[in-house]
């Protein structure tokens, strides 16, 4: 585990496995008392959204903008 | 003319909203799937900026052990020993995957900084090359011949600016451009044409 320490990308994946073991296990929890699998799908993916989007919105407002204004900016 | 007329809907053939109950389980299951999922996404593109992929990938194959876990800690979940012994030759492969390019990554660092030293050492030989050449045809004893020392100023120049490219460093030539008026004319004309 010498090696481990040197890296802290390699430290911040064993976090990232570590949590990703979290979510399977909850995954697993929320899909046996959810009605459906599309239902759990949905609501999971929508909670994900929601914070993520809230954030960017109020970092960076410009980013929801769409349309030839944006593209003609982006080029 | 015969009227039609709609049968009358029964009560079992009326439209009704799918029976959808949300238990709190499921919503605090999803509600932590989501912000630990929103929370490893972070970290594991924090984790791919700072180190290369082929060190940091292959420590997400401790998931598997760490599952054992978390699983038997919150639903109870066993694994059979076939699956214990599968997990641990997994887990222990990305280690050893990690680790052999992590000694990689670092024994191509060490050669990458060897070699840039020596570009280095290169084209400071070359710099002072091209002062000593500067030097000893505008000030020696025997004058150089305009033509020839624009031509051995021009292919300095080129071997210098190769040298520098590859360096990466900058060489300031605007100093020593001010030392000789003829010098200064011949390497004007000599960069012009490079």
């Amino acid at each position: 585990m010498q090696k481990l320490g040197e890296s802290k990308g390699s430290v911040l994946m064993v976090a990232v496995a570590a949590l990703w073991s979290l979510t399977s296990t909850f995954d697993k929890l929320g899909m046996a008392s959810a009605p459906t699998l599309a239902a759990y799908l949905a609501v999971q993916r929508l909670i994900t959204a929601l914070p993520c989007a809230a954030y960017l919105l109020l970092r960076d407002p410009t980013a929801f903008r769409c349309g030839r204004a944006g593209v003609y900016e982006m080029v | 003319m015969p009227s039609h007329s709609l049968p009358n809907p029964s009560p079992q053939g009326t439209l009704t909203a799918p029976d959808v109950r949300i238990s709190q389980t499921f919503l605090f299951a999803a509600s932590m799937s989501a912000a630990l999922r929103i929370l490893s996404l972070l970290l594991y593109q924090a984790a791919i900026a700072l180190s290369p992929l082929s060190v940091t990938i292959p420590y997400l194959s401790f998931t598997p052990a760490m599952l054992v876990i978390t699983a038997y800690l919150l639903i109870g979940e066993r694994p059979s020993p076939n699956g214990l012994v599968g997990v641990c030759v997994v887990t222990l492969g990305g280690y050893l995957l990690a680790r052999s390019n992590a000694h990689n990554v670092a024994a191509a660092k060490k050669a990458d900084a060897d070699v840039a030293g020596e570009r280095k050492d290169a084209a400071a030989t070359m710099e002072l090359g091209f002062d000593v050449l500067l030097t000893d045809s505008t000030a020696g004893a025997a004058p150089v011949k305009p033509r020839l020392t624009g031509a051995l100023v021009r292919l300095c120049l080129r071997c210098a600016s190769v040298r520098n490219s590859r360096a990466g460093l900058d060489c300031d030539l605007t100093a020593r451009r001010s030392r000789r008026s003829a010098a200064c004319r011949s390497w004007a004309r000599a960069r012009a044409a490079c």
